[in-house]
Formats: C-alpha cells, sequence, structure tokens
C-alpha cells in the first residue's frame, strides 16, 4: 500500500513539475520585462532636459568642451571656410545658467603656412586653463603623418585669459612617427601628463618638459583623473574585452595598482566627487568602483532617449543627477543635458512602436526615431533589427542567418503581436502587399493636417500605390536611367533591346559602358526588361529563345572583367564616341549640369531597353517605411511617419537625393537654377530652364521597377557565366536558365 | 436470493470500480505522451488547415478551397509534385530492395563484414553540408566525376543541371540511406526463430524458399517501417537538393519542399498550407495502403 502511494505521490510531483515546466514557457511578464534582463533598477528614470549650447552667434562653431566643477568650457570660433587663423574664444559658462558665462578671447599660436586646430583643454585646480593646439602646415597631406609640416602648441591661459606660457612641443616626442597627443591631464600639483601612444610625458608647472615613463602597452587608451587627485592610465584589457585602469604616481613617475573591469573600451571616463568613476558605454552609463573593481550600469541611454555616441562629456552632480555635454550629429549645435533621477510611476506612461528592420536601419532613420523620442509624449519608438551581421564573423552560416532572421521576420509579421513599422529596404513591397501585410497609408494622409497628397511628387505616390494601396512613401529618390548623345540616339527617350543591339552594331569599335563586363551588358539588357522573356501572368518564359540567345550572345562580345590597370578618360571617349552609353542614377540636378558641362552637347536620357521600346527611366525610392496593417498602434505609427515625412530639411543642398516632397524638390530645382559651383577645374553655371524642365519630365515619365525580378536576374547571372567561360554553349545555357527561370515564373504567377 | 443478488451487486460494482480506475491511472500515464502530441503535432497541423482556408495570413478570411484550387492549378507546384513522386517511386524500392541485399549479404559468414558495416554506416555520421560539398566536387561540371569520363573519351555531363540530376540525386539519397536501412533489416533478420529455419533446413527447402517462404513473411513488419521511413527521407531530400542547387534548380529536381520553402520566403503561407496539406492526405493514403498490404502479407507470422 505505501508503495503504491509512493508511486502515486512521485508520478503527481512529476506532473507538477511538467505542468510549471511547461507553465514557464509562457511566462509573459518575463518577456515583457526583458530589459530588466541587463541589470538596470528601472524604479527610477533619468529624465534628459536639453538646453541648446549655442556658440557667441550663429555662425559661429563649438569646438572641445568640458565639463568642470559645474562649469562648461568651451571654445568657439567663427566659421570661415578659407580662414587660417580662427580667432578662439573660450566661454565659461555656468552649465545650470547659461547665461552667466565669462568669454576670453585667447590668442593662438601663429605660424605662417600653418593651420590652427584645438586638439584639446583641461582645467587645472586654480582655474587656470591649458589649451593644446595643432599646427599642420596647409599643404600637408591629409592622414600622412609629416614631422614638418606639423607641431603641436601648449599654451596656459590664466583665469582671465591671459597667457602664462606657450611651449612648442615638437621636440618633446622621443617617437619620430608621430607628435600627436591622444590625452592630456593636470596634476593636483598643475604638472601635466600627456600621452603620446605608449609613452606618458611630464611637464612642469612652468612648462618644461621634465620625465617620460614609457608604459608596456603598445597604445595608451587615455588618461584619466579623479577629483581627489588620481591619476590613471586607461589600457585596452586582458582579454581583449573592456579596458584596465593603471594607477600612475605624477611625482616619482611610476605605475601603481590596476584595476580591471571596465566594462566597454570607453573612451570617456570622468571621476566623481564619492571616489568613484563614471564611465560612459555605447548603451549605459556605468558607476565603476575601485574597492570592489565592477561597474554597475546606472542609466541606460536608450532609456532616456539619448544615444551613448553623442554624449562628449559628463559628471555627477551633489544631487545624484547627472549633467551632459551632447552633440547630437544631426544638429549643428552642441546641448547641455541635465539628467534628473524620477520614479517611474510619475512619469506619463507613453505607447510604444515598435520599429523592425531585416537589416540596420539608416543612420538618418535612426536619428529621426531619437528625434520623436525626445518630442513625443505619448509615444516611444523601439527598434527591432531581425539579422544580426555581428554573427557572420563568428563562423556562423550566412545563408543558415539569413533564413533565421527571415523565419523570426515573418513569425513577427504574423504572429498577434507584430512590429508597427517596416523598413521597406530590401524587402519585397509586392509580396508584403499581396499578403496584406502593410497598411494602406491613403486614409491617414486625407486625415493629416500635417501632409497632403498634393504636397508629394505624383509619379512618387503613384509609383508605390500598389493594387490601390498606397504601401509606403519614400522621404528621398533617385532616377536610374541611360545617358547617350542625342545624335546617337535621337531626342525622344525609350528604345528596344533590338535598339540598342544595333546601337552597338553601328559601332563595333565602340564600347556600350566604360568598364562593361559581360555580366554588366547582360544585366542592362535584362535589368529593367523582364517582361520580354517572362510573362507573370501566364506563368511562362522564353528563355530558351533565339531572342534570349541572341541577348547572351550580344552579352558575351564584352569583357571578362573590369580593366582596373588602365584608366579610361570616361569624358573624352564619350566625346568621341568610343564610349555610348553612360549609367545614370540621378538624384540631383548637378548631376545633369556636370554632364552637360562635360561633354558640350545634347544629351538624351534614352533609358533602359524595354519590350515596347517606351521610356526606360526607374523611381529607385530610399527610405520606405510601411505601416503594419493588424498593428495595435497604427495611429502611433503614423504619427512617426508623419514626423519623419513632414520635417523640413534645414538644407535642401544637404540632400543627396531628390526628394519626394514637392516643395523640397522645387526648392532643390531653384536652388540649382540659382547655384554656381565648381567641379574639378570647371565652373558650372546654375541649371537652365531647359535642363530643369528634362528633369522634370525624367522625373514624370519614371517608372517602379518590378523588384520581384531579383531572383530572376540571379539566375540568369549565375547561368550565364558558364557560356562567358567558354564551357556551355549560349543554347545549353539557355535551356538551362529557361528550366530554372520557369519554376520561378510559375511560382510568381 | 436477494442476498446473492446484492452480492453480485457489490461485486459488478467493485469490478467496475476497478476498471474506472484502471481507466484513470492509464489516461493519468498517457497523459504527457498526448500532451505532447496535441501541441507539437495535432494543433500545429490544425493550425496548417487553417491557414490553407484563409486569402492571406494577416486579414485571415475564410476561403474556403479556394487556395487548394490555386495551388492545383500552379504549374510550379504540379511540376514539384510530378518530381516528388518520380523521385520517391525510384529511390524508395531502391533503397529498400539494396539494403535488405546488403544485409543478407552481410549476414553471410563474409570476410570483412564490420567493415563493410561501417563503411555503409558512415554516410549517416557525416553532417549534410560535408556530404553536399563532397557531392559537389564529384558531380560539379568540372568535377571529379566529368573528369575521370573524360579519360574515356566521353564529353562533359552537367550532372545537376541536366535530365541527369534526378540520377545524381537518387544515388545521393541511396548513399545516405542504405546504412540505416540495412542496420534494421540486418536486425529483424537475426530475430527470425532460429528453429523455423532448421525445420526448413531439414525439409530440404533451398536457400531461395527458405528467404521467399520465411524470411520475407518474418521481415514484413521491418519492411513497411524501412518503407515509411524512405518514403518521409526521400520527401526529405529537399535539404541535399536545396544545398546543392539553392531555390531554383533545374525543373527536374524541383521538388515539394522547395515550392513550400519559396512559398514560406514570399509569406504566402496560404499556398504553402495547402500545399503541405495536400501532401499529408497523400502521405496518409500511401502509408495506410501499405499498412493494409503488410497486414495481408504478414497476417500468419506470429509475433
Amino acid at each position: 500500500m505505501s508503495k503504491k502511494l509512493g508511486t502515486r505521490i512521485s508520478t503527481l510531483l512529476i506532473a507538477v513539475i511538467m505542468i510549471f515546466t511547461l507553465a514557464a514557457c509562457g511566462t509573459k511578464k518575463a518577456a515583457d520585462n526583458g530589459a530588466n534582463m541587463d541589470g538596470l533598477n528601472r524604479e527610477y528614470v533619468y529624465v534628459p532636459s536639453f538646453t541648446p549650447l549655442n556658440a557667441l552667434d550663429k555662425d559661429s562653431n563649438v569646438v572641445n568642451s568640458i565639463l568642470k566643477g559645474e562649469k562648461v568650457y568651451y571654445s568657439t570660433y567663427p566659421y570661415h571656410p578659407e580662414m587660417v587663423n580662427k580667432d578662439y574664444t573660450m566661454v565659461i559658462a555656468d552649465a545650470t545658467d547659461l547665461s552667466k558665462q565669462l568669454t576670453l578671447d585667447i590668442r593662438e599660436p601663429e605660424s605662417a603656412g600653418f593651420r590652427c586646430d584645438i586638439n584639446g583643454f583641461q582645467i587645472d585646480y586654480d582655474g587656470n586653463f591649458y589649451v593644446l593646439y595643432e599646427l599642420t602646415a596647409e599643404h600637408a597631406e591629409s592622414g600622412v603623418y609629416d614631422k614638418e609640416g606639423h607641431t603641436t602648441y601648449l599654451v596656459k591661459y590664466d583665469n582671465k585669459g591671459n597667457i602664462v606660457y606657450e611651449k612648442d612641443l615638437k621636440n618633446l616626442f622621443q617617437d619620430e612617427d608621430s607628435s600627436y597627443i591622444q590625452s592630456f591631464q593636470i596634476s593636483k600639483d598643475g604638472k601635466l601628463l600627456a600621452a603620446c601612444k605608449h609613452v606618458i610625458y611630464v611637464i612642469g608647472t612652468d612648462g618644461e618638459p621634465q620625465k617620460s615613463l614609457s608604459t608596456k602597452v603598445e597604445w595608451i587608451q587615455g588618461l584619466i583623473a579623479t577629483e581627489d587627485g588620481r591619476l590613471f592610465y586607461s589600457q585596452a584589457g586582458e582579454t581583449g574585452e573592456g579596458m584596465e585602469l593603471v594607477e600612475i604616481d605624477a611625482d616619482k613617475l611610476t605605475v601603481g595598482a590596476t584595476y580591471k573591469n571596465i566594462p566597454e573600451m570607453s573612451n570617456l571616463i570622468r571621476g566623481c566627487s564619492d571616489g568613484k568613476l563614471l564611465v560612459k558605454g555605447s548603451s549605459y552609463l556605468y558607476e565603476y568602483d575601485f574597492e570592489t573593481q565592477k561597474a554597475t550600469p546606472v542609466l541606460s541611454w536608450s532609456d532616456s532617449d539619448m544615444v551613448g555616441d553623442y554624449v562628449v562629456d559628463m559628471m555627477k552632480l551633489q544631487d545624484g543627477n547627472f549633467l551632459l555635454l551632447y552633440k547630437d550629429r544631426s544638429k549643428s549645435h552642441m546641448e547641455i543635458v541635465k539628467l534628473t533621477k524620477t520614479k517611474a510611476t510619475e512619469l506619463p506612461e507613453k505607447e510604444t512602436i515598435v520599429f523592425a528592420s531585416f537589416y540596420s536601419a539608416t543612420t538618418s532613420v535612426v536619428r529621426a526615431i531619437e528625434d520623436f523620442n525626445k518630442r513625443s509624449n505619448q509615444y516611444k519608438i523601439v527598434s527591432k533589427k531581425y539579422y544580426d551581421e555581428t554573427k557572420e564573423n563568428t563562423g556562423e552560416d550566412a545563408t543558415d542567418l539569413y533564413n533565421d532572421a527571415l523565419t523570426l521576420m515573418h513569425a513577427d509579421l504574423t504572429g498577434d503581436n507584430p512590429p508597427d513599422i517596416i523598413d521597406l529596404s530590401q524587402l519585397s513591397i509586392y509580396d508584403l502587399e499581396k499578403q496584406g501585410v502593410l497598411e494602406d497609408l491613403t486614409p491617414y494622409m486625407e486625415k493629416s493636417n500635417r501632409l497632403n497628397r498634393e504636397d508629394f511628387v505624383p509619379g512618387i505616390l503613384n509609383a508605390y500605390t500598389i493594387n490601390d494601396k498606397l504601401v509606403t512613401i519614400p522621404r528621398v529618390f533617385y532616377i536610374n536611367t541611360l545617358m547617350a548623345k542625342t545624335s546617337l540616339v535621337g531626342d525622344e527617350p525609350g528604345w528596344t533591346l533590338n535598339d540598342l543591339i544595333q546601337l552597338a552594331d553601328t559601332y563595333p569599335d565602340a564600347d556600350l559602358f566604360a568598364y562593361m563586363t559581360k555580366q554588366d551588358a547582360l544585366q542592362t539588357c535584362i535589368q529593367y526588361n523582364s517582361s520580354a522573356f517572362a510573362d507573370y501572368e501566364k506563368g511562362i518564359c522564353s528563355f530558351n529563345t533565339p531572342e534570349f540567345i541572341k541577348v547572351l550572345e550580344f552579352a558575351n562580345r564584352f569583357e571578362d572583367k573590369q580593366d582596373n590597370n588602365g584608366s579610361i578618360d570616361v569624358v573624352e571617349e564619350f566625346r568621341q564616341n568610343k564610349i555610348l552609353l553612360i549609367n545614370r542614377r540621378l538624384g540631383k540636378v548637378s548631376n545633369y549640369q556636370i554632364d552637360m558641362a562635360l561633354f558640350g552637347e545634347p544629351l538624351t536620357f534614352i533609358g533602359y531597353p524595354t519590350l515596347e521600346g517606351s521610356n526606360g527611366a526607374f523611381i529607385e525610392g530610399l527610405e520606405s517605411y510601411g505601416i503594419i496593417s493588424h498593428s495595435t498602434h497604427k495611429e502611433g505609427a503614423w504619427a512617426f511617419l508623419e514626423s519623419y515625412l513632414g520635417e523640413s530639411s534645414d538644407d535642401v543642398t544637404a540632400l543627396t537625393f531628390f526628394s519626394c516632397r514637392k516643395g523640397e524638390l522645387e526648392e532643390q530645382l531653384k536652388e540649382a537654377m540659382e547655384t554656381e559651383f565648381d567641379y574639378r577645374e570647371m565652373k558650372i553655371s546654375p541649371a537652365t530652364q531647359e535642363q530643369v524642365d528634362e528633369i522634370r519630365r525624367l522625373i514624370e515619365g519614371a517608372k517602379l521597377p518590378n523588384h520581384n525580378d531579383g531572383a530572376l536576374l540571379k539566375i540568369i547571372s549565375e547561368e550565364a557565366e558558364s557560356y562567358f567561360k567558354g564551357q556551355k554553349s549560349a543554347e545549353d545555357v539557355a535551356k538551362i536558365i529557361q528550366s530554372r527561370a520557369s519554376i520561378y515564373v510559375s511560382e510568381n504567377s | 436470493m436477494e442476498e446473492q443478488k446484492g452480492i453480485q451487486k457489490k461485486k459488478l460494482h467493485k469490478k467496475n470500480k476497478r476498471i474506472r480506475k484502471v481507466k484513470r491511472s492509464s489516461g493519468l500515464f498517457i497523459a504527457p505522451s498526448f500532451l505532447g502530441v496535441l501541441v507539437f503535432f495535432v494543433i500545429p497541423f490544425l493550425v496548417v488547415i487553417f491557414y490553407s482556408m484563409v486569402d492571406n495570413p494577416i486579414a485571415k478570411n475564410f476561403v474556403g478551397i479556394e487556395n487548394y484550387k490555386v495551388v492545383l492549378a500552379n504549374n510550379a507546384f504540379k511540376r514539384a509534385v510530378t518530381n516528388t513522386f518520380r523521385f520517391s517511386i525510384v529511390a524508395v524500392p531502391l533503397a529498400v530492395l539494396l539494403s535488405l541485399l546488403l544485409a543478407i549479404m552481410l549476414e553471410a559468414k563474409l570476410p570483412f563484414r564490420s567493415q563493410f558495416r561501417t563503411f555503409f554506416l558512415s554516410p549517416m555520421m557525416v553532417p549534410v553540408a560535408s556530404v553536399v560539398l563532397i557531392w559537389q566536387v564529384l558531380f560539379s561540371y568540372n568535377g571529379a566525376v566529368n573528369d575521370l569520363l573524360a579519360h574515356f573519351g566521353v564529353d562533359k555531363i552537367d550532372w545537376l543541371k541536366s535530365q541527369y540530376s534526378h540520377v545524381v540525386i537518387v544515388i545521393l539519397f541511396l548513399w545516405k540511406n542504405l546504412g540505416y536501412n540495412m542496420i534494421l533489416f540486418m536486425a529483424a533478420l537475426a530475430s527470425i526463430p532460429k528453429d523455423i529455419l532448421e525445420v526448413a533446413r531439414l525439409e530440404s527447402a533451398n536457400a531461395l524458399q527458405t528467404f521467399f517462404y520465411i524470411k520475407v513473411r518474418y521481415l514484413s513488419s521491418t519492411f513497411l517501417f524501412v518503407t515509411i521511413m524512405s518514403l518521409i527521407n526521400s520527401f526529405k531530400v529537399f535539404r541535399e537538393v536545396y544545398m546543392l542547387t539553392t531555390d531554383y534548380p533545374y525543373d527536374t529536381i524541383y521538388m515539394l519542399q522547395h515550392f513550400m520553402n519559396n512559398m514560406f520566403k514570399k509569406l504566402d503561407y496560404q499556398k504553402l498550407s495547402s500545399a503541405a496539406v495536400l501532401m499529408s492526405v497523400v502521405m496518409v493514403v500511401i502509408i495506410g495502403i501499405l499498412f493494409l498490404t503488410e497486414k495481408y502479407f504478414g497476417k500468419d507470422v506470429e509475433g
């Protein structure tokens, strides 16, 4: 009986354990609180308040800034592109009230023919400041060290801006290869310690070099001073991860204890009044305790809607809050940020919008997300990426990585908790639309106070309207087309494959393009012309026909590989009809202006060959994002897209492609008609009305390419290679292409 | 009388109680397995059936058998079905017969028996990626097989991109699966009762008679198992083909799983699911026929 009872109890126990194990799989709370997996206590959050640190006037630049004793020190100079003498001004402002500031005109070292830049500066305990100037000969080649053409000046100023001493440090350095100081600090007794490669040099209070310490490392990462006067140099960690700090005795110039476990290769480490260190990591701000040699994350930059890389300097205030100098790369000015510790429960709850991308998102959208997060009181966007590029270096199979990422993305897109916005770069918009993944943006635009259909270039919205659904609106675009002399192809755009071959036959000694290979020629003929051989509606294709064999034979006329040894003067060869076509990715009017100026005769955007000989110019939209149709935060997702697309660029000339917004595009065109610029040694006159009209005509006539053709082009290119190598006949290759392509076309019918 | 009835009733009640108890405890023991099968097989299969009847994986509007019609009309699907069945019809019988032949050979007292056994089992230990690499070296256009044939004046053959590709895949399948099947047959042959074989010998039955009238009958359940496993593996040959020739191979080796894999990449769950359901229906029918055959041939065998 007791044995039976024991069996029952153990069975019950096993069952209970199994149930608990299974139950653990679905612990939503644990999954939702994934953010806590980093060990950060999120009971409190650091809320940022941003104050712009304006230079003296709007045309001035802020350079080299530091925080010290709740004061911000920064140097500034009026911007002028050709100015050699920069007339630096040092500004010392109260970090909590920037209006309380002292400006000191500091005289920089002068040396004829040398450009002067500030390498950095430090403040000592008495308020004197030390500025390191780099003087580089104006003729010096960028990135090449030229001993004669470079020198470093150390200038000490008192707290009124008067020069105490000025020293040329040229002869200080033992190393012949470099005289660039990567970091320097001031000791409590006013000595200056400078690190150059693996050596630390000590300069006395009179500015005279005293002695040097050659460390065992190849490269000193930086010098660090704590508020109580301890000095350290940092070096890469033993295991190759993180860093270590080595204490230095500035008087005896000996090394002391080594402190390990600095979590990252941080370029910013500051001492606090409590004897601890603040370490800026890429994702977290850490506090490092010398006693335990342990770094603890204090805050996550993303929790505070900030980017770690943008933090220039930092300090811990007496009340436990933080003060930062912050340089957002998308902005022209620096900012002072106060991070105030706030109970998470006191903060207004923001709706989380998930922005998903297959590969890494572009820098511009990352910045737009940061900006949106900073401004929005209602929404917070978090990014999610499916493909982890870093794993490519770990030896994992790239195909497996891609397939895993794709599976993950599909599971997300079809699941009950999908992302809200999807980055459509390198994804098939057609497939996603066909499967109902993308939301129609038209109703949102109709309701929007900020965006109107009329605000956008009409061709763009039409191009991205698939099955009556506006699936995305790209931010910028370019036109992909072919350009030829009007005298060769006439002035009307559009031609067929036979026309192209005929042109090549008319000029048998000419190359179709510069540096053109067999594969390039094949791509040119097929890239936007697959409909000549594949009918997706009927699910049939005809690659084993004489027409396609003719294309293969035509492509085979060209070179196997690009001849990189001899450089071709494309302009001259094009002028002399030795090169017949130029591939143009037109993203700016200036591209066309330069062509017109270079070739000096009428040009036609003839386009890629198409089946029916229509205009073969194609729109390639960039920075396209869509809203997921079954997202539960569609309003928030639209709020971001509205803000992203509605944000006017401060400077349209800074846009590297045509803007999809009509107003901005018009501004770009207008700007082109007003601006003269230099190209190589030519003065390019402002664009003429005819040139601008031609660009307009090109944009209006351009179509959206069929992105479904990627796999088809891959099959053709793979198989054609064996014909180009002479291993198989064109007929055999055409037969294989037909076999493989027929499956692809049938699948997509 | 009444008392007897009462005792009988009591006994019956006790018996029923015991049966209920046994049923309860059996249910409890079977529950974990049942749960596993339910969670990992039954529910996912129901999900697949659900997806095969909706318009797309997002809106999930019911469309009945529309997707089945679309899939059945699709030329790529038809091609995949034809290729897969053509492959299975050739490869599965070969896998069963050749492995049986090998098992019989190795059962005889041959020299180097264990070395042969190891040789045939070794493909099981080689990872698929390496298998594919070896096959590429052998059968690529500039591969070892063509080099060898060139010595005999034979022109180069594009093994993986011609009608021969089917043959290459069959050889690859046999090379990979013969060892496992062979072990199963060897185990089955070893378990045939020795006294029956002894009686047959005493009755002057020759080797062929012993084989067909005794061994084959005793091997019937193993035949069934090996055939089912080979059939399932033949449907899984996609993995090797995919690694050899990527997602759009020469049309003769485009398998059902190519179709499904490509549909998955396009997020076309409805076509993928319809194809999967159709495939599983056909599999069930084939396996059912195999069971009936085994039942018919193995009905008078003990055990």
